[in-house]
């Protein structure tokens, strides 16, 4: 382990213990998780927010487009209005101006456009009233102005027009008719421009009329000579009164143009403007909306993803400082395990000052030490005792395994000579007939004897009679083949075993025996020959019939003379098979 | 100074002054005793503008004067038809020379005797020869002695007489006022000039005060300073020349020129203070009130001259007896020091300023009528601070600043062609 793994290891390991390390990662990463759910929430609400402020400002856009609508319509119907005196275009204007205010007044009161547009909206609601004023003014002052007309205006001309025709009676002069006549005429163009008033935005031709009632005044003084007083005063009142009335009438008649063509007109430019401007304005706001989501929604995006990156970079970093802090003190303990298993007796390092699963593990691997040790001592010092027993086992048994083996040499030893005894030879003769029978090898059997042994004996005693026979033994011992077996029948009787020996190799090795015993010195005893008898091995023969055959051969070269080897003939059953060239028939 | 200079708030009471005017006017026409009967005690009624009805000078005048006395204030053209239509419903009428042709061909107004004018003889040249001093130029259209004096034929005319249509009190030039950020500076009576409204370079900057017998000047100037059009006589323009004029103006209008007609000194100094307009004619308050709010608006003295205006009072042909001599006690008031004094301090000059003097401190004096720099932060009527240390007024003393006088506000034959003309241009 790296040193600032192990510092880190240490710091989460010093200040935590193991549970609440596991639970401050996993709250540290459910933490993370919920921040970026808040965040993306948050995200989501901010969107709709700002959906909801671009809708509203559309709205906004829309009703501004309205108002300007509405202020077309109503600068319209008052043209109308005033062009045409038309009662329902100035219903129109009224209508409109009502609808108008109600939804400025609620979108002042909503903050439709938001706050910025209020002072616009303020003002253009203010011009919208101006404009209204100014109309129901001008309204009011046409009213005014034909009410002049009709009742300060029309009964005088009325009087005068009433009055002419008497005039025209009394008249008889030519030069007095041209004078009605032109009388009539000034007070027919008076009246058509008094008519024309209000309809007209020109004041020129009935400013002009203060000459044509000069003119009348004229007219009436010529008169007079022919025409009653009393008609005439009549007239001139009516005429003045005319005059007067026509004043005012000019006064009013200017100012309700005024009214039309310079109030009214600069408030609705100025609604106008306002409309753009406000147009604009939302325009504007819209786009610097769109870009200001867009930029909020960027830069909470990359807050986001930053979030997440190094945020997962945290969690990632702590959790695997934390999984560290658990799996090196156990990979830690696990080596320290391995190697008090193997047997360290070094001092267990403790991973955590805590009284946590590691800190467990740790006291648990010392306790293990220390019952390790212990039992290491134990096991030690079993060894040692189960290694003297073993040693002593052994000893035992080998000394056994010698007197077994003495034993059985004794038990098939002939004592004096040192060959096979006769117990030996049966059991020997046995298992090689057998052999013989089941392979169907040659086997022969040299049965021989000492000639006059009793002669010695007697002669020498039985002292040199055993040194005669130890001699003999040994003397014969050397000249066998390997698998030849030589050992004592009793007495002075011996036989050799030669297994794989067919009749002829048996003849040719007792011819050699008896031929190297002939010449053989037995020092006390000088001179002695062996008598041989050699059977072998037939068919169906039993071991006991072999060893009779032998046996007899002896006896028939004892009686042969001795000092000879005799061949014991085959039994009847394998003499047949002794013609066949074969092995055994050789035998 | 002829424009509806109302206030912002005021239209419905506004409305309901005209209506109740047109009720009296009718009320009156019938039953006169009924109306004279009714106005015992004596109370003087004041028929006005906002310019001069101003609630300060009421209460110092009933202070002084000892009698009762009601301001009708109203925007011109309002106040001048109720003037115009009855004179019954006003004892003193207070408004811009421009009005007097108007009123006095209405009939509603009688002349002044001089003789009850305790300080006649202390109103300056100006109001009585129309020039400043014996060596300035006279400047065209009505000046205010053409209309000063009522002439044997009841015409009225230059020729002194002791008889006059209007009391001479409050004047002033008016210009135009420029936003120094968005143009820059220029030096007065060389660089600045009325061809700059009309300078495209401004287009959609620009405002114009909604009153076509004074704004026809100001368009009048700007067009005659761009060489765009020679009048005959500036102050009496012809119909082909009124024509011409707002041939020009409207062409420029079409390419959006003018941003706002504006309505009253208020709306002036909002336009500009909005940021809207950078560049409008002017009222000095006007100008005044932009400074207050932070934008450092000059008050130009253009170098073709200023348009002058002179304020009338006048009395209502109705106005007899014993209320005519709380009317003449007004009117004396009017010329005794404090008023003139009052009014200085929002730019306007008095027609006797010696009497007005010792109303003001020594720098208030050198500021408002020498042209020198103030030594103090000077207040306004309201107390606002009008001037900071070491301002100077714009275009110097009253001297040189009516020695520059292009043009009088006039009330020209053509006046009802241009009203006419007016709605097609701001509209177009």
């Amino acid at each position: 382990m790296s040193s600032p793994e192990r510092d880190s290891r240490s710091w989460a390991v010093r200040w935590l213990p193991l549970r609440q390390r596991v639970t401050a990662t996993v709250y540290l990463a459910v933490l993370l998780a919920a921040l970026v759910g808040v965040g993306a929430t948050w995200m989501a609400q901010m969107a709709r927010m700002q959906t909801d402020a671009l809708i509203q400002l559309a709205d906004a856009a829309n009703a501004v487009r309205g108002f300007r609508t509405n202020v077309a319509g109503m600068q319209f119907a008052a043209h109308r209005f005033v062009a045409s005196n038309h009662t329902s275009a100035a219903n129109q204007v009224t209508l409109t101006y009502t609808e108008t205010r109600d939804s400025l007044t609620d979108c002042l009161v909503r903050e439709c456009a938001g706050a910025g547009a209020q002072e616009r909206l303020e003002q253009l609601l203010e011009h919208l009233d101006r404009f209204y004023q100014a109309f129901a003014e001008a309204v009011a002052q046409r009213s005014a102005l034909k009410t002049v007309i009709e009742n300060r205006f029309k009964p005088n001309l009325a009087l005068v027009r009433s009055e002419l025709p008497a005039i025209q009676d009394q008249v008889i002069e030519d030069a007095e008719v041209a004078e009605t006549r032109a009388l009539e005429r000034h007070l027919h163009g008076v009246e058509e421009a008094t008519n024309a008033l209000l309809y007209t935005a020109d004041l020129k031709p009935y400013a002009s009329l203060t000459a044509e009632f000069e003119c009348e005044r004229e007219h009436l003084k010529r008169l007079s000579a022919s025409v009653s007083p009393l008609t005439l005063s009549a007239i001139e009142t009516a005429l003045r009164e005319m005059e007067t009335t026509w004043a005012t009438l000019l006064q009013r008649a200017r100012s309700y143009l005024f009214l039309v063509n310079v109030v009214m007109a600069a408030d609705a430019h100025e609604m106008r403007e306002m409309a753009d401007a406000l147009e604009e304005q939302l325009d504007a706001s819209l786009a610097e909306a769109h870009t200001e989501i867009d930029h909020a929604l960027g830069w909470f995006t990359v807050a986001l993803i930053l979030l997440l990156v190094l945020g997962s970079l945290v969690v990632l970093v702590v959790g695997r400082t934390m999984a560290r802090s658990v799996t090196a003190p156990i990979q830690a303990l696990t080596r320290t395990f391995n190697e008090l298993t193997a047997g360290s007796r070094a001092p267990v390092r403790l991973y955590s000052p805590h009284h946590d699963e590691i800190g467990e593990l740790g006291r648990a691997a010392m306790r293990f030490r220390d019952a390790n040790a212990e039992i290491h001592d134990l096991l030690r010092r079993y060894q040692a005792l189960n290694e003297d027993l073993e040693s002593k086992v052994a000893e035992r048994t080998h000394a056994l395994e010698e007197s077994n083996r003495e034993l059985e040499r004794l038990a098939y030893t002939d004592r004096l000579t040192g060959v096979l005894n006769r117990r030996a030879l049966e059991r020997l003769i046995a298992d090689e007939v057998k052999r013989g029978h089941r392979y169907a090898r040659p086997l022969s059997l040299l049965f021989f004897d000492l000639d006059h042994f009793k002669v010695i004996n007697d002669r020498y005693g039985h002292e040199v009679g055993d040194s005669v026979l130890t001699r003999l033994a040994a003397e014969v011992g050397p000249m066998l083949r390997e698998n030849d077996r030589l050992g004592r029948w009793g007495g002075e009787e011996f036989l050799i075993l030669c297994s794989e020996t067919g009749c002829e190799d048996a003849l040719c090795l007792a011819e050699r025996i008896r031929r190297h015993v002939e010449q053989f010195d037995f020092a006390t005893a000088g001179r002695l020959t062996l008598s041989i008898g050699i059977a072998c091995l037939g068919k169906g023969q039993t071991a006991h019939e072999l060893i009779a055959g032998a046996d007899q051969a002896m006896y028939r070269a004892k009686r042969s003379g001795r000092n000879c080897t005799i061949l014991a003939p085959l039994p009847d059953a394998s003499r047949a098979a002794a013609d066949d060239p074969g092995p055994r028939g050789r035998a | 100074m002829t424009a509806q200079t109302t206030k912002q708030g005021e239209p419905d009471r506004k409305r309901r002054q005209l209506v109740q005017g047109l009720a009296a006017a009718s009320a009156a026409a019938a039953f006169p005793a009924i109306v004279r009967a009714r106005d015992d005690p004596p109370t003087l009624r004041v028929l006005g503008t906002h310019a001069t009805l101003q609630e300060p000078l009421r209460r110092k005048a009933e202070q002084d004067l000892g009698f009762r006395i009601d301001f009708l204030p109203g925007g011109s053209s309002q106040v001048l038809l109720r003037a115009a239509t009855d004179a019954t419903g006003f004892d003193l009428y207070e408004q811009w020379s421009d009005s007097i042709r108007l009123l006095w061909q209405a009939g509603t107004v009688q002349p002044i005797e001089v003789e009850r004018l305790t300080h006649w003889d202390e109103v300056n040249r100006l109001s009585k020869t129309g020039r400043i001093t014996a060596e300035a130029p006279i400047g065209a259209g009505d000046a205010p002695n053409t209309i000063l004096y009522v002439q044997p034929d009841g015409a009225l005319g230059p020729t002194p007489q002791r008889r006059i249509s209007f009391l001479p009190y409050v004047h002033n030039v008016d210009s135009f006022g420029y936003d120094s950020r968005a143009i820059p500076a220029a030096e007065p009576y060389r660089e600045e000039s009325w061809g700059w409204l009309l300078d495209p370079a401004y287009a959609g900057r620009v405002a114009l005060v909604n009153a076509p017998s004074i704004g026809i000047f100001d368009l009048a100037l700007a067009a005659r300073a761009r060489g765009l059009i020679e009048f005959g006589d500036i102050g009496a323009m012809t119909a082909d020349e009124v024509d011409a004029l707002f041939e020009i103006a409207i062409r420029y209008q079409l390419d959006g020129q003018f941003r706002s007609f504006w309505r009253s000194v208020p709306h002036s100094a909002r336009l500009m203070v909005s940021g809207e307009v950078w560049i409008e004619s002017m009222f000095s308050p006007g100008a005044a009130m932009a400074r207050s709010a932070g934008v450092p608006c000059l008050y130009a003295a253009p170098r073709e001259g200023y348009r002058a205006w002179h304020g009338v009072m006048c009395l209502s042909r109705a106005c007899t007896g014993e209320r005519q001599d709380l009317a003449y006690a007004y009117m004396n008031w009017w010329l005794s020091g404090w008023p003139g004094a009052y009014i200085a301090k929002q730019g306007y000059y008095i027609s006797n300023p010696a009497r007005s003097r010792p109303f003001l401190e020594p720098d208030e004096w050198g500021y408002w009528y020498e042209g020198q720099p103030a030594e103090r932060p000077l207040p306004g009527p309201d107390g606002q601070v009008v001037a900071q240390p070491g301002e100077t007024r714009r275009g110097g003393s009253y001297r040189n600043r009516f020695s520059h006088v292009a043009v009088w506000n006039t009330v020209m034959s053509t006046y009802d062609q241009s009203v006419r003309r007016w709605s097609e241009l701001v509209l177009a």
